[in-house]
C-alpha cells in the first residue's frame, strides 16, 4: 500500500454544500504535484516525482488548504500515478504440471515484483521490499499471509507483513526490511522458476545475504535458501559500497590494522518474521503448531483489542526444543494452512506472538561466527495447503490443485523424524480407496519430506487421507 | 486557602505529536532536539519526551491566568521551533495511523499527608468519566473508526490510564497509571491521567482549573469518597460510555441516570470556590461551557474531517495537521457546529460478549473493558448460565472462554 505526498498547486471549487452532520463542507479539484512518498521509509520510484495530478477534495470550511499546502494521496490515487495501468498478470493458477512466471508490479507500488504460480500455489516476491516472500496463496485465493502495515517503532519501522528476513546483529529494525535487493534469474531451467535475490548489507559491513526462491510444478509453495556471506571488513583506503562518508581513514584505524585483520569475524543470527492468520469474522479461530521435545506447542491468535502496546517478554512466547523442522499456521474453520519446514538442527528456537497484529512469528536460527570470506546457507521451504495432520515430529499436508477437466489434483506432503526411501498413504473417499506412494525428496537446506500426487474425480470429496507406515501414524480429513 | 490544598497549585503534562511532511511521527531523536531547543529558549517551560512525543510542562502554577499566559507563549515558541524544522504539530488523543494513544495528564497540588491525597483519588473517581467525555479526541485510532469518541479511554490509553482501584487511604501504596493517581511522593500532587490530548490551549487550561477546582471540592467539603460495589461498577461502566459516546452519554450516578453535560454543569458549580482560589470563575470557562450547550467534542471535529478525508486515516492526520495550524480551529468549529443530541447507551455487556471467540483468554478480555474483574467474572459466569459461552481452563489453569455460536 504505497502512498505519496504532493503539494497543492492550485484549487478550484466546484460547490459548498451542507452535510448530514449539520456542517458545510466546499469541494474542490486540487491540482497537486507529487514530492515523494507519503510513507518515508518506503521508496517510490524517481520518475512519479515532481509529476502532477488532480485530485478531488472535500473540506470542512473554513480549513481549505492553500497554495503549497501538503497532502496526502490515498492508495488508488497513488496507484494511479505509479502503475496507470493494472499489470498484466495472469488470473488465477495455470493447470497441468507447469510454473508460470511473470515479473510485474502487481500491487501497483511502483516496483515490479516476480509472481509465480503453479497449479497449487501462487507466490509474490518483492525484490524491493526486502526480497519478502509477500504473498502465498492456494486455489482458493486465501493469502496465508497477513498485511498488517503497522507502524510499530515511530519513524523507523512498519510491518509490512508477508514473511520478511532479518540479521538479528542488524539492530532493531535493521536495515532489509525496507531495502532493495539485487535480482537474478535462473534462464537455464525452463520446468521451474529460480531467482535470486542479493544485497550487501551497509549497516554490517562486509555482510551479503542471497535469497534465491524456487518454485517447481508439482510442489505447493516455494523453497527459498538463505545464503549469508561475510567477505570482511572493507580497508581504510578500500572503497566501500556503503561507506559512512563522515568516516576518515588514518589514525587509530591505521594503528590497530594488525589487530584487526586477526580479528576479523562478525556474529550473525538469521531470523524469518512471518505475519500469518488468515483472515475471517473470528480471529482466534487460527491456530500455530509447534513440535517441540515436550510435544506439539498449540498456540492460538487473539489479536489486540486494542494496539499494540510493548509489553514485557513472556516466556511462554518462546518455544524452543523444537523437533520435526517444521511449523504449522492454519485456520480451524476455513482449514487454510501454511507450513514452514527448515533444519530442526540449525533452528534455535519459534517465537509466537499471538496478541501481535500479525501475529508475529519468528524462526531464529542459531547464531554463527564468520570469519572473512567464510558463509552459511539455510533453507526455509513455504508450503499451502488445505488440511494438515500435525504429530510428535511428523507432518502430513494435503495440499489441492486447480481443477482441470473435471479432475482435481491433490498433492500430499509428509514430513517424518524416519527415513525410509518411501511411504504409502491411502486415500479413502465414497467412491472407494486408493493407495499412493509418497517418495523421499531433499528440500534445500531444510531436510527431507515425501510427496505425491492424486488426480481426483469431482464426487472424491469428502475425504480421508492416512499413512500408517512405520512409526508414522497421521491422518487428516479433506472437504474439498 | 484550604487546609488540605495548601497552597493551591495546578501543572501538567501535555503529550503532542511531532509530525514529518509525510504526517508520520518523527523520530524519538527529533524530539529530544525540539525539547532542547525550546528549553534553551523558555527555562521555566521545562518541555520533555515521551517516547517520541514532545510533552509540555509548564511548571507549578499558582493562578489561572499565569496558567494561560505560560501555555500560550510556550504554544507560540514551539510552533516557531518546528517551522523552523518542516515539521507539524498533531495535539489529539490518538496519531490516526500508528502507535499508543496521546494525553494531557493533570496534576493538582500541594498536598502535605498521603491520606488526604488518598482520599481525594478515591473522591475523584465518580468525576473521572465525564471529564473523559469532556476531552474524548481520539476517534480515530490506529487505522480504527466507527465505535468510539476516545479509542485512547476505551484501550485503557494501552496501559497508560487503567480504570482506577478504590484504596483504604491508611493502607494504599504508590502506584502508576491508574486515572487518578497518587503521586505525593513525585510531586505532592494527584494527577488525572484519563484525559486525552487536546488541540486546544485554551480549552486545556478550563479543563486544568475545572479539575483543580473539583479536587478542592473533594478535599475542603470532606465527602464521602469510598463507593459501594455497585456504585463502583456504576462508575466503570460511565468510562466505557465517556469512551463511547462523549459529550452524548448518559451515565448513571448514585443509581440515576444523567446526561453527560447536565453532570458536567453540576460539577462546574461544585468546583466554583476552588476555580475562586486560582482566578477564575465557572463564568468564564467559555470554551467547556459551548461544548456543554452543544455536546460536541474534540472527536466530533475530528470526525467531520474525517468524513470528509473518505475514512482514509493517513489523509486526515496530514489534513489535521494542515487545520491545527489554526490555533483556534477548535473554538471555530464550535461555534459552527449543531447540537448533538444525548444518546441511548449501548449494551456493553453484548459488547464483551461479541469480543470472545475461541478460547479467548481471561487476560484479554480483562484488558478490553474498565469493568472491575470481579463485575466482569459476573457477567461471564451469567453467560456461561446462558448457554452463550463455554468455560475451559489452558493447561495452566487459566481460564478462557468459547462463544457457542463461533463455529
Amino acid at each position: 500500500m504505497q502512498r505519496l505526498l504532493a503539494e497543492v498547486r492550485k484549487k478550484e471549487l466546484e460547490r459548498r454544500y451542507r452535510a448530514k452532520n449539520g456542517l458545510e463542507y466546499g469541494r474542490y479539484t486540487l491540482r497537486v504535484r507529487v514530492v515523494g512518498s507519503a510513507v518515508d521509509a518506503l521508496t517510490v520510484p524517481r520518475r512519479v516525482v515532481g509529476r502532477d495530478t488532480s485530485v478531488r477534495r472535500d473540506f470542512l470550511m473554513p480549513w481549505v488548504v492553500k497554495k503549497g499546502d501538503l497532502v496526502a494521496l490515498g492508495p488508488d490515487e497513488s496507484a494511479r500515478l505509479l502503475k496507470p495501468r493494472r499489470a498484466r498478470l495472469a488470473e488465477g493458477l495455470p493447470t497441468g504440471a507447469c510454473v508460470r512466471a511473470e515479473f510485474g508490479d502487481v500491487d501497483r507500488d511502483g516496483y515490479k515484483e516476480d509472481v509465480m504460480a503453479n497449479r497449487f500455489a501462487r507466490a509474490v516476491l518483492a525484490p524491493h521490499r526486502g526480497a519478502r516472500l509477500s504473498s502465498l496463496s492456494g486455489p482458493d485465493g486465501v493469502d496465508r499471509f497477513a498485511h498488517p502495515f503497522d507502524y510499530t517503532m515511530a519513524g523507523k519501522y512498519i510491518l509490512l507483513g508477508g514473511a520478511e528476513q532479518l540479521i538479528v546483529e542488524d539492530g532493531s529494525p535493521g536495515e532489509i526490511w525496507k531495502s532493495e535487493f539485487d535480482r537474478t534469474v535462473d534462464e537455464e531451467s525452463p520446468e521451474i522458476f529460480e531467482a535470486t535475490y542479493v544485497r550487501k548489507l551497509k549497516s554490517i559491513k562486509g555482510l551479503r545475504v542471497a535469497t534465491t526462491v524456487r518454485m517447481e510444478p508439482d510442489l505447493p509453495g516455494v523453497l527459498g535458501t538463505y545464503d549469508v556471506r561475510y567477505d570482511g571488513k572493507p580497508a581504510p583506503d578500500e572503497p566501500d559500497d556503503g561507506a559512512d562518508d563522515s568516516a576518515k581513514p588514518g589514525g587509530s584505524e591505521r594503528n590497530g590494522d594488525e589487530q584487526e585483520k586477526k580479528k576479523d569475524e562478525t556474529e550473525v543470527t538469521f531470523a524469518l518474521r512471518l505475519a500469518t492468520a488468515t483472515p475471517g469474522e473470528t480471529p482466534s479461530l487460527n491456530v500455530f503448531e509447534i513440535p517441540c521435545a515436550d510435544g506439539v506447542h498449540l498456540v492460538r491468535y487473539h489479536p489486540p483489542g486494542f494496539g499494540r502496546r510493548w509489553r514485557w517478554r513472556d516466556w511462554r512466547d518462546e518455544h524452543f526444543g523444537l523437533r520435526g523442522g517444521f511449523l504449522v499456521s492454519r485456520n480451524e474453520v476455513s482449514g487454510n494452512v501454511l507450513v514452514v519446514l527448515f533444519n530442526g538442527r540449525r533452528a534455535s528456537f519459534v517465537s509466537v506472538r499471538p496478541d501481535y497484529t500479525g501475529p508475529e512469528v519468528g524462526l531464529v536460527h542459531r547464531t554463527r561466527k564468520l570469519g572473512k570470506g567464510r558463509g552459511f546457507r539455510l533453507g526455509v521451504t513455504f508450503l499451502v495447503g488445505d488440511a494438515v495432520a500435525v504429530g510428535r515430529g511428523s507432518m502430513l499436508l494435503a495440499s489441492l490443485g486447480s481443477p482441470h477437466r473435471g479432475r482435481r489434483p491433490l498433492a500430499l506432503t509428509l514430513r517424518t523424524g524416519a527415513s525410509p526411501d518411501r511411504v504409502r498413504a491411502r486415500v479413502t473417499s465414497r467412491e472407494g480407496s486408493e493407495a499412493l506412494t509418497l517418495r523421499k525428496r531433499s528440500l534445500p537446506e531444510a531436510g527431507d519430506v515425501y510427496t505425491g500426487i492424486l488426480e481426483l474425480r469431482r464426487g472424491a470429496f469428502p475425504l480421508t487421507v492416512s499413512v500408517t507406515d512405520g512409526k508414522v501414524r497421521l491422518s487428516l480429513e479433506l472437504e474439498g | 486557602m484550604g487546609a488540605i490544598l495548601s497552597p493551591l497549585t495546578v501543572g501538567y503534562d501535555w503529550e503532542m505529536a511531532v509530525l514529518k511532511k509525510t504526517g508520520e511521527n518523527v523520530k524519538e531523536k527529533d524530539v529530544e532536539r525540539l525539547a532542547d531547543e525550546i528549553r534553551m529558549r523558555m527555562p521555566w517551560a521545562q518541555p520533555g519526551t515521551d517516547l517520541e512525543l514532545i510533552e509540555s510542562r509548564v511548571g507549578r502554577v499558582g493562578s489561572f491566568d499565569e496558567l494561560v499566559r505560560k501555555s500560550e507563549r510556550f504554544d507560540e515558541e514551539l510552533r516557531k521551533a518546528l517551522d523552523k524544522h518542516g515539521w507539524s504539530l498533531l495535539r489529539g488523543g490518538s496519531r490516526p495511523f500508528e502507535r499508543e494513544p496521546v494525553g494531557a495528564h493533570i496534576h493538582v497540588g500541594t498536598f502535605g499527608r498521603w491520606e488526604d491525597a488518598a482520599r481525594v483519588q478515591n473522591g475523584m473517581a465518580r468525576y473521572v468519566a465525564p471529564l473523559a467525555a469532556l476531552m474524548a479526541n481520539s476517534p480515530v485510532y490506529r487505522g480504527r473508526s466507527g465505535d468510539y469518541k476516545s479509542y485512547r479511554v476505551a484501550s485503557l490509553a494501552e496501559w497508560c490510564s487503567v480504570p482506577q482501584q478504590i484504596v483504604e487511604p491508611a493502607l494504599s501504596q504508590p502506584s502508576w497509571g491508574e486515572d487518578v493517581c497518587n503521586k505525593l511522593a513525585w510531586g505532592s500532587t494527584v494527577e488525572l491521567r484519563a484525559c486525552d490530548s487536546t488541540c486546544s490551549t485554551r480549552l486545556m487550561c478550563e479543563v486544568v482549573a475545572l479539575v483543580a477546582g473539583l479536587m478542592w471540592h473533594v478535599a475542603e467539603r470532606g465527602e464521602e469518597h469510598l463507593p459501594s460495589r455497585e456504585d463502583y461498577d456504576s462508575i466503570m461502566d460511565n468510562r466505557w460510555r465517556a469512551a463511547k459516546y462523549g459529550l452524548q452519554a448518559v451515565f448513571v450516578l448514585d443509581g440515576e441516570e444523567v446526561a453527560a453535560d447536565a453532570l458536567l454543569t453540576r460539577m462546574v458549580g461544585l468546583a466554583e470556590d476552588g476555580m475562586r482560589v486560582l482566578g477564575v470563575s465557572g463564568r468564564e470557562l467559555g470554551v467547556i461551557r459551548s461544548m456543554i450547550a452543544k455536546r460536541q467534542t474534540q472527536a466530533d471535529f475530528q470526525l467531520a474531517v474525517f468524513e470528509a478525508e473518505g475514512g482514509d486515516a493517513h489523509r486526515l492526520t496530514r489534513t489535521l495537521a494542515n487545520i491545527q495550524r489554526d490555533t483556534k480551529a477548535f473554538e471555530k468549529y464550535l461555534r459552527r457546529a449543531p447540537t448533538l443530541p444525548a444518546a441511548a447507551p449501548g449494551d456493553h455487556a453484548r459488547e464483551i460478549l461479541m469480543s470472545i471467540g475461541r478460547e479467548t483468554p481471561y487476560s484479554v478480555l480483562v484488558r478490553n473493558t474498565p469493568l472491575s474483574p470481579a463485575r466482569l467474572d459476573d457477567m461471564l459466569t451469567r453467560f456461561v448460565d446462558e448457554g452463550a459461552l463455554v468455560e475451559g481452563r489452558s493447561e495452566m489453569g487459566v481460564r478462557h472462554y468459547t462463544r457457542t455460536d463461533v463455529p
